[in-house]
């Protein structure tokens, strides 16, 4: 069978599982960027009481492999007895790392700021409030959009590790259609061009953001 | 008219600037000169408020700050004192032309967008207004930052050091600028090298050197340096010139 007839013949599983990966992602994507936007926020206000902590758990997240971090949140809790569905397992877990992710995206871009950005919009009359939604916001925006897009674009990848944990998603769409019929290069180079039709647009989209703003922002990212 | 009496900044152990007096009157230019790390730009930024003093006494337009005691509401002294630094800042997402509408904008100006024309047309940045800061040439961005602080009719402007990346001839232009302004009534502080500036437009010159006032007077102290420090500082300026 070649890759397209895979696709014909069991577009229902590979229709499904792309559900669920995207499902997935939509949560882990809604909770990285708004509440790990906040958690930026608030480490970058509050070094002390958030920042080092989220530093901590951010150096924590990188180091340990976000499959062990996955089956450390699923299965221990079984084990005590709370019992969560896979997908909310992953959901959780994902979400976790796509958290700090977003907040040391964030802080990061927050700390780098050049003030004196600020402090020329003061003194050229506008208002805290004013310099805040004209100058930082647009700014910082501008600056972190590529990385944030990028960091998703991870995120989609890192859904793969859901199978591990028995969640229906794309790749364990993949798995059970190869286990019928077993034609592995086609069946993963399947799920590559599925991937890269998914994947593509959004990483394009962050390179043509990082092409336009970078050059724009060139002053401020050299300070 | 801004008068400042005694004004010091500290940095931990480090005196930054020691008993600076100063004056500065509508329709002057007080040109600061100085050597590298002399307190210069300190003394713009505490001018200025950008910067608070960390003693002394600083009177503008007849609203007295006392230091350390006093807390200036700084929105009531921005923009009408206003300030260019070297680097600029012009906001790079921003073309030309919004850096110089956006805080007419935000005060509400309805004229906002023909005054900013205008500012432009008067800088001679009318025919790059739209390219962004990174798309101007360096005496073009200075031209912008000038427009900009100029845009809010201040009554005074300081300038640090904006024409020191410049070449002789673009320095030359923003330097015309400057002198048009005075002409308009501001009181200017500028902190600049260019001797030559200093002599044909200056009223009042001030040499600072390690955080204090070492000689102070018109033009005339130029050809006829009182102390050995700004002698020697003259010396190597013309020679390096």
């Amino acid at each position: 069978m070649n890759i397209f007839q895979i696709f014909v013949k069991y577009h229902e599983a590979f229709t499904d599982g792309l559900l669920t990966t995207l499902k997935l992602c939509l949560v882990i994507w809604c909770s990285g960027l708004l509440v790990g936007a906040l958690v930026g926020v608030m480490a970058h206000r509050r070094p002390r009481l958030l920042g080092i902590p989220t530093k901590v758990a951010s150096f924590f997240m990188v180091s340990v492999p976000v499959l062990v971090f996955l089956f450390w949140l699923h299965f221990p809790l079984a084990q005590l007895g709370v019992r969560l569905p896979p997908f909310w397992s992953a959901s959780i877990a994902l979400s976790i790392v796509n958290i700090l992710a977003v907040a040391d995206i964030v802080r990061h871009a927050l700390g780098e700021f050049p003030q004196e950005y600020l402090v020329v919009a003061r003194i050229s009359g506008l208002t805290t409030n004013q310099a805040l939604r004209h100058i930082q916001f647009p700014l910082i925006i501008r600056n972190i959009l590529p990385s944030l897009i990028a960091t998703q674009v991870t995120m989609l990848q890192a859904t793969l590790f859901a199978s591990f944990i028995s969640v229906d998603e794309i790749f364990r769409a993949a798995q059970n259609v190869n286990a019928r019929i077993y034609e592995p290069v086609q069946i993963y180079t399947a799920l590559g061009i599925l991937f890269l039709v998914v994947c593509g647009p959004i990483q394009g989209l962050a390179l043509l953001l990082k092409r336009r703003f970078g050059r724009k922002l060139a002053e401020l990212t050299s300070r | 008219m801004i008068v400042a009496r005694n004004i010091s900044k500290l940095a931990g152990s480090a005196t930054l600037l020691e008993g600076i007096n100063l004056e500065l009157k509508p329709g002057s230019i007080t040109a600061i000169i100085g050597p590298s790390g002399a307190g210069k730009t300190m003394t713009l930024r505490c001018l200025t408020l950008v910067d608070l003093p960390s003693s002394g006494e600083l009177s503008i337009n007849g609203t007295s700050f006392t230091f350390p005691r006093d807390k200036p509401d700084t929105s009531l002294v921005w923009p009408k004192l206003t300030a260019v630094f070297q680097q600029l800042f012009l906001w790079p997402h921003l073309t030309l032309f919004d850096n110089v509408a956006l805080p007419l904008r935000m005060a509400g100006r309805s004229d906002a967008d023909v005054r900013a024309r205008a500012m432009l047309q008067r800088v001679g940045l009318a025919d790059v207004a739209n390219h962004f800061p990174n798309e101007a040439s360096g005496g073009e961005r200075q031209r912008a930052a000038l427009a900009r602080a100029v845009a809010m009719e201040p009554r005074y402007l300081f300038l640090d050091e904006i024409t020191s990346n410049l070449d002789v001839e673009a320095a030359g232009g923003v330097l015309e600028i400057i002198r048009s302004l005075k002409s308009d009534g501001l009181a200017i502080l500028i902190v600049t090298h260019s001797l030559h500036f200093i002599a044909s437009a200056a009223d009042a010159i001030v040499f600072i050197d390690h955080g204090r006032i070492v000689e102070s007077g018109g033009p005339e102290i130029l050809q006829d340096p009182k102390t050995p420090r700004l002698q020697k500082f003259l010396s190597v300026i013309r020679s390096t010139h």
